[in-house]
C-alpha cells in the first residue's frame, strides 16, 4: 500500500529527514517511535503534502501512484488521513461546511453523486457516535474553543467521516487523559478493516496498550534505525532510546 | 471629493440605523447624537469608496455602533475616515471594520476616537482586521486614540494578515482543493460582520411585521 524508499526532506534548509525506508501492507498497523526532533512529525507532514516541508530525494508510492507529484487534496482523495498533532482553529467555518465540502468533494472525484442533505447528516450522526463527539461541538466552527481532547476525538470523527485507507496518526496520544485516550483508541480500532492500514506516531508506549501494533520502528535522526515486534515498545519504555544510537 | 455633506442629528432617546450600500461611495456626513440616543452604522464596500465621518456624543448615555466591511480587489481603492468625539460622560462607542484586499487594491483606515475632558465612563472600543489576500494589495490603517478623562474604558487595535497556511493545509488534508479552501477562509473572514447585518435586517422586518401588518381599525 506504501512505499517509502531513501526520502530525504528539509525545512528552511535542515535536512530533517535522511534517508528513510518504510513498506505498509492492507491491514497492518505499524508504530514510529522516537524522541524530539527525530523526524516523527516531519514524516506524516511529507507524506500529506505540508508545502512548509521541501522533499530533496527519494520516492514514495502510494497504492502504486507517486504520492509526492499530487496535491494534498489528491492525497486525500486517494485514501491518505493525517490525524494532526495541532488540529488548526479555523473560526467562521463551520465543522457541518468543512465536513459536507470534505466529504462531497471526495464523492466528485470518485464520479459519485454529492450526497443529499439527509443522507450526509445521517451519516454524520453516525460517525459522531463512534467517538462520542457530541452534537453540539458539531455545529460550532472547526475545533475553535474545542478542549484538547475534543480536538484529537474531532479528528478521529473526521477520520471516520473519510475512511481512508491509509491514516497517520500524529501524537494523537498527546494531551489526553486516560479517558479521552480509550475513546479515541477505541475508535481508531472501530475503522480498522482488513483493507485499510494505519500508522501511529508516538512518544510513550501507552496508546499502543490501546491500539497494538504489528510492528515497530525506532526513528532518530532522520533515519529508521531500528524495527522489531511490538514488544520493542515495551523495552523502549523501560530503557530508553540511548541504548539503540 | 465629490459628496455633499451631510448633516444627522439623533434626538433625545432615538434609536436609528444606516446602512450604506455598495453604491454609496462617496459619503461625507456629521452626525450628532444626543441624550440616550443610540445609532447603529453598516457599511458594506465593494468599490472604490471614500467616506468622511465626524461623530459627536452630546448628549449622555448616548451609544454609537459600526460595522463596516470592505472588499476591493484590482486597483480599487476603499478609504474610510471615522471621527468620534466622546464630549459627555457615560457614552459608548464600538467599532469593527475589516478590509479584505486582494490585486493592487488599497485599503485605507483612518479611525480616531476623542475623549474629551470630563467625558467619564466612557466606554469606546475600536477594532479594525485585514486580510490581504494578495502580494501586491496595501493597507494604511491609523487607529487613534486620544483621551482626556480618567475613568474611561477604550481599547483599539489593528491586525493585518494573509489567508492562514496552516489552516489552508488542513482544509486540502481533508480533500477541499486548494481554490475552494481559499474561498472558505474568505467567507469565514467576513461572516460575523454579514451575521450583524443579517440580524439588524431581521430586526427591521420583525419591527415592520409588528407595526404594519396588524388590521387596523
Amino acid at each position: 500500500m506504501l512505499q517509502i524508499k531513501d526520502l530525504h526532506a528539509s525545512i528552511h534548509g535542515k535536512e530533517i529527514l535522511k534517508g528513510i525506508n518504510l513498506e505498509v501492507y492492507p491491514g497492518e498497523t505499524h508504530a514510529i517511535m522516537g524522541p524530539n526532533g527525530s523526524g516523527k512529525s516531519t514524516l506524516s507532514s511529507v507524506l500529506t503534502g505540508n508545502p512548509t516541508f521541501e522533499v530533496t530525494g527519494g520516492e514514495v508510492f502510494f497504492n502504486g501512484k507517486n504520492l509526492l507529484e499530487m496535491a494534498p487534496e489528491m492525497r486525500s482523495w486517494e485514501g491518505l488521513f493525517l490525524s494532526f498533532q495541532y488540529p488548526v482553529e479555523i473560526p467562521g467555518v463551520s465543522m457541518v461546511n468543512f465536513m459536507r465540502a470534505a466529504v462531497n468533494e471526495r464523492r466528485k472525484h470518485n464520479g459519485e453523486p454529492a450526497l443529499t442533505a439527509g443522507e450526509f447528516l445521517k451519516l454524520m450522526r453516525e460517525k459522531q457516535a463512534l467517538v462520542e463527539l457530541d452534537t453540539n461541538l458539531v455545529n460550532r466552527s472547526v475545533n475553535e474553543g474545542f478542549s484538547g481532547g475534543e480536538k484529537k476525538r474531532n479528528e478521529i470523527f473526521q477520520m471516520a467521516m473519510l475512511e481512508p485507507k491509509l491514516a497517520i496518526l500524529d501524537e494523537t496520544d498527546s494531551g489526553l487523559d486516560i479517558d479521552a485516550l480509550r475513546i479515541v483508541a477505541d475508535g481508531v480500532n472501530k475503522l480498522k478493516r482488513p483493507d485499510n492500514a494505519t500508522i501511529v506516531i508516538t512518544h510513550y508506549q501507552r496508546l499502543l496498550d490501546y491500539i497494538r501494533p504489528d510492528v515497530v520502528h525506532v526513528l532518530y535522526n532522520g533515519q529508521i534505525i531500528k524495527t522489531g515486534p511490538p514488544e520493542l515498545a515495551l523495552e523502549l519504555e523501560k530503557k530508553g532510546y540511548d541504548w539503540l544510537k | 471629493m465629490n459628496s455633499n455633506l451631510q448633516i444627522l442629528q439623533v434626538a433625545n432617546n432615538e434609536r436609528r440605523s444606516l446602512y450604506f450600500q455598495p453604491k454609496d461611495t462617496a459619503l461625507d456626513y456629521h452626525i450628532v447624537l444626543e441624550q440616550h440616543a443610540g445609532l447603529d452604522l453598516y457599511f458594506l464596500q465593494d468599490r472604490t469608496t471614500q467616506t468622511h465621518f465626524q461623530i459627536d456624543l452630546n448628549g449622555e448615555n448616548a451609544e454609537l455602533n459600526i460595522y463596516g466591511l470592505a472588499i476591493a480587489g484590482g486597483q480599487q481603492k476603499i478609504e474610510n475616515h471615522i471621527l468620534v468625539n466622546h464630549n459627555v460622560p457615560h457614552c459608548k462607542s464600538n467599532q469593527l471594520f475589516k478590509y479584505l484586499l486582494s490585486d493592487e487594491a488599497v485599503g485605507v483606515f483612518e479611525g480616531k476616537i476623542v475623549v474629551k475632558e470630563g467625558a467619564q465612563k466612557t466606554e469606546a472600543y475600536q477594532s479594525n482586521r485585514n486580510l490581504l489576500d494578495g502580494n501586491v494589495c496595501h493597507i494604511y490603517s491609523k487607529p487613534q486614540l486620544e483621551i482626556y478623562a480618567d475613568d474611561v474604558k477604550c481599547s483599539h487595535g489593528m491586525a493585518t494578515g494573509q489567508l492562514d497556511e496552516t489552516a489552508l493545509f488542513y482544509l486540502r488534508s481533508r480533500g477541499i482543493p486548494e481554490k475552494e479552501a481559499k474561498q472558505m477562509l474568505r467567507d469565514a473572514f467576513v461572516q460575523d460582520i454579514l451575521d450583524k447585518i443579517a440580524e439588524h435586517n431581521e430586526q427591521n422586518i420583525r419591527k415592520f411585521k409588528k407595526n404594519a401588518l396588524p388590521l387596523r381599525s
